[in-house]
């Protein structure tokens, strides 16, 4: 067992504020709880995790919640997560996520990764996913995540120069692979496309993230960016 | 095993040690917040705030520039959202400081599993925005800024040199291309090919495939204002 601390800033651009005034509502405490793998997971969301404080969202229980809230209503039309087109992946990443991720965890980490995937359906969430990443950048780790436990590995290696470790084990081929990447850089591209109900920096955010992706976790550059 | 985590706030990132009793600094943190709304409203908040800023655009672009400095290297969120208020200031007066924080080097790696958190990559998509600035400038017909968008095609990282020749593309003018086929090496003209697409013209990611479980279920309804 680890013991970690963190300082949080109250105010800064992360939108944990203005998704948190949302979640703290039972029928999302509910909902979240049971369909996206928190369920059967108290123990690692208690202890300073916000497992008795689920509206506080300086905890990472909270800013969890702010993701999931995120995945669920940022589609203009959030009635509909169909698989088929005209749908995409704003539409349905919700139900991708919920479908392929069993056990959602959180831990101190040891300050290297975000999260990690492990074979069954289990996904651990670290420190810096809480406080590293802004809620849409949470949003594309569970995505990310949840196209490794449905059952895609990457299969190449970083290009020349790439931010994420050239040469290292962890690129997908090409955007056509269909990986893990392709599924996060599309989610954040369609967030800044056509999410609802955010502002325009946020959709900024999310395209200079996708476009971080879309150039360096290709072992083949798909030719365009955002 | 479960972990243990103690946490300590603080009211916002910033310091404000040249002027603590300076009336914008609180419009700069209201700002900075607001980014990150949701709501229906989220946007138009958003907007109001800037908009009472650009009022003071020169006073408020020498704050950030204060800050942006005081802030540790770590606090890559923090840095990104000053620089994102400089893409929605679009002020002469921040040329200076976008030109710093493109010149500045970029840090050695902090992380040790990049694939999961990268620290050169937090610095590039601070650069990459503040490359977003300088075009929003060049936008505007500003010729310094569409300079310093030709001088970092040059940038040593990838996706700050496609940034800057996908901005210099776009406001440039007659001849941009010429332009950059001289002043970029060989090796980098391939860079002229990789077009800004709309997400609806991509080869889309299909969702039914790879998939532990099939179930799908009632979402409650949206709640969009505190009850």
């Amino acid at each position: 067992m680890a013991n970690c601390t963190f300082t949080v800033p109250d105010n800064n651009a992360s939108g944990d504020n203005f998704y948190g005034q949302f979640i703290c509502n039972q029928i999302y405490v509910d909902y979240f709880w049971n369909t996206y793998g928190f369920k059967g997971n108290k123990k690692y969301w208690d202890d300073g995790f916000g497992w008795d404080d689920p509206c506080n969202t300086n905890l990472p229980l909270g800013r969890t919640f702010n993701a999931c809230y995120l995945l669920t209503y940022s589609a203009q039309d959030y009635t509909n997560d169909n698989w088929d087109a005209p749908q995409n992946i704003l539409q349905w990443g919700r139900r991708y996520v919920r479908n392929n991720i069993d056990d959602l965890r959180s831990k101190c980490g040891d300050g290297s990764a975000i999260a990690r995937a492990f074979p069954g359906g289990t996904v651990e969430l670290y420190l810096g996913c809480f406080y590293s990443k802004d809620v849409p950048g949470r949003a594309e780790t569970l995505i990310h995540e949840a196209r490794h436990q449905g059952g895609k590995p990457h299969d190449a290696q970083f290009p020349k120069g790439s931010v994420f470790g050239e040469g290292k084990d962890g690129a997908d081929s090409t955007w056509d692979y269909q990986g893990a990447w392709t599924f996060a850089a599309a989610y954040l591209w369609w967030f800044f496309a056509a999410g609802a109900r955010t502002t325009s920096a946020m959709r900024q955010r999310a395209r200079q993230r996708g476009n971080l992706v879309i150039d360096n976790a290709f072992a083949r550059h798909p030719g365009f960016s955002i | 095993m479960a972990d243990s985590l103690r946490i300590q706030t603080v009211p916002h990132p910033f310091r404000f040690r040249e002027n603590p009793d300076n009336s914008l600094n609180r419009l700069i943190v209201e700002a900075v917040n607001r980014m990150g709304e949701f709501g229906d409203d989220a946007e138009a908040n958003y907007q109001t705030v800037l908009e009472a800023l650009r009022q003071r655009s020169d006073e408020v672009v020498a704050i950030i520039a204060a800050e942006y400095r005081d802030l540790s290297e770590a606090q890559y969120l923090d840095r990104w959202s000053l620089v994102q208020l400089l893409v929605e200031l679009r002020h002469p007066s921040s040329l200076s400081l976008l030109n710093e924080v493109l010149s500045n080097q970029i840090p050695e790696e902090r992380s040790q599993d990049t694939d999961s958190f990268t620290t050169v990559g937090e610095e590039v998509m601070i650069k990459t925005t503040a490359v977003e600035a300088l075009t929003q400038m060049s936008a505007q017909q500003n010729q310094d800024a569409l300079d310093l968008l030709l001088r970092y095609t040059q940038h040593e990282n990838f996706s700050i040199k496609r940034a800057c020749v996908q901005g210099y593309l776009a406001y440039g003018g007659e001849g941009a291309t010429e332009r950059l086929l001289e002043f970029l090496p060989e090796q980098d003209r391939f860079i002229l090919d990789i077009r800004r697409e709309d997400v609806r013209n991509v080869p889309q990611p299909r969702g039914e495939n790879y998939l532990r479980r099939e179930e799908s279920g009632d979402t409650p309804r949206l709640q969009t204002r505190r009850d």
